[in-house]
């Protein structure tokens, strides 16, 4: 009975290792990143939301590595299509270490050049971010399997032509500007007038003054 | 006399210096307007907005991580049978899953024939079975296997291989890889 007992413990033991998992080997967060742009803009600047977190839930340091795809036509969602260049878009970084128990982000930048934006009005792009660890088994079998996990990157570009607003902020800080020099302006020009006034009447300036006006 | 001239000197000096004033005041303007500018026009989170699904986190898992079919004969298909593999959602979301494998066996002896149709002379098909959408193996992801699967559950799946009748040899020890995506319903 005693020794039914230990070879029933080492079978349950040992059965975890018998019974092989392909896992992701990593979680990933959020699944899907919709980036809203109302106006073009020339360059990207850090915005807090723009990251994907990858956290390695497990005892040993894992690789990830990042890469973008176009979606198939099958599953893309309705009303999107591709973006017509993948470059438009940058992850950073494409290789990721995380060590043990461990979190990470990599960021997405989307930049379309200056003179392809104004073709690209009030377009609904779909594109995939993927994630691939090396936690691969490759060459246990005739038949591997291997994990991949997708983020789901929306991009919609502005609607028109950019709104006035963004003029309107550069009219009025100009406005302001040269109302603030026309102000000192009339200051140091008042001064001056207020130096001649000041002249005495036996001064050499005054009689300058005389003669001028 | 000499004091007026003096006067005249300071008064010259005084218009210059507004005269300079004018100027540095101008310069200053010009120089916030070109300064100012390029922010405005930089991505901010005003013209570029953000959203996502706080509750996305995705994780999934397969069981086996491979498997062997060992001898298989041409033209007879050879089943795995009894969800032999099982597909996990250990994210906190429904899952999508579209499966892909490699053009070729890793050997290049053979080639994938995801047509349906009986594979030709050194070629092989792949099928999955028991999933949402049984279908044919290609080496691009395509349509979706599987559809909604739920958070923490998971589904069992057999994969089934068919060898051409033609062969140009008797090939040995073939190896391939399969390809699981994961994605947010």
């Amino acid at each position: 009975m005693k020794k039914l007992t230990i070879l029933f413990l080492t079978i349950l033991v040992l059965f975890p290792s018998f019974s092989v998992v392909t896992k992701g080997g990593f979680e990933i967060w959020p699944g899907k990143l919709t980036i809203t742009m109302n106006e073009w803009y020339d360059k990207w600047v850090e915005t807090k939301y723009n990251k994907i977190h990858v956290t390695n839930p497990y005892s040993y340091g894992i690789n990830v590595s990042v890469k973008l795809d176009h979606p198939g036509a099958e599953v893309i969602y309705e009303g999107y299509s591709n973006i017509p260049d993948l470059s438009w878009i940058k992850i950073e970084p494409l290789i990721l270490y995380l060590p043990p128990y461990s979190s990470d982000t990599v960021k997405v930048i989307i930049e379309v050049p200056k003179d392809e934006q104004s073709k690209y009005f009030n377009e609904n792009w779909e594109t995939w971010v993927i994630f691939d660890s090396n936690l691969y088994p490759g060459g246990q079998g005739g038949m591997n399997f291997k994990v991949e996990l997708a983020v789901k990157l929306f991009i919609n570009t502005p609607k028109g032509e950019a709104s006035l607003s963004r003029y309107l902020l550069i009219l009025l800080f100009s406005s302001f500007s040269f109302f603030v020099t026309f102000i000192i302006f009339i200051y140091t020009k008042k001064r001056k007038n207020y130096l001649i006034k000041d002249t005495k009447p036996n001064s050499s300036l005054f009689f300058y003054r005389r003669k001028r006006f | 006399m000499n004091k007026d001239r003096i006067y005249l000197f300071k008064y010259a000096i005084s218009k210059r210096k507004i005269d300079s004033k004018i100027l540095f005041v101008l310069i200053v303007t010009f120089i916030l307007i070109a300064a100012t500018t390029p922010i405005i026009l930089a991505a901010s989170e005003d013209n570029v907005i953000i959203t996502f699904d706080p509750n996305g986190d995705i994780d999934i898992d397969i069981s086996l991580a491979s498997y062997n079919f060992s001898s298989a004969i041409a033209g007879m298909w050879k089943n795995s049978t009894g969800g032999v593999f099982t597909l996990y959602n250990n994210g906190s979301v429904p899952m999508d899953t579209q499966i892909k494998t490699n053009a070729t066996t890793d050997e290049t002896d053979m080639s994938l024939n995801a047509s349906g149709v009986p594979p030709a002379l050194d070629e092989y098909a792949l099928y999955i079975e028991d999933l949402d959408f049984p279908d044919y193996l290609t080496s691009v992801y395509g349509a979706e296997f599987d559809q909604g699967l739920n958070s923490l559950d998971s589904k069992t799946f057999d994969i089934c291989l068919l060898i051409g009748v033609n062969l140009s040899a008797n090939f040995s020890w073939q190896t391939t890889t399969i390809y699981f995506q994961g994605s947010v319903s």
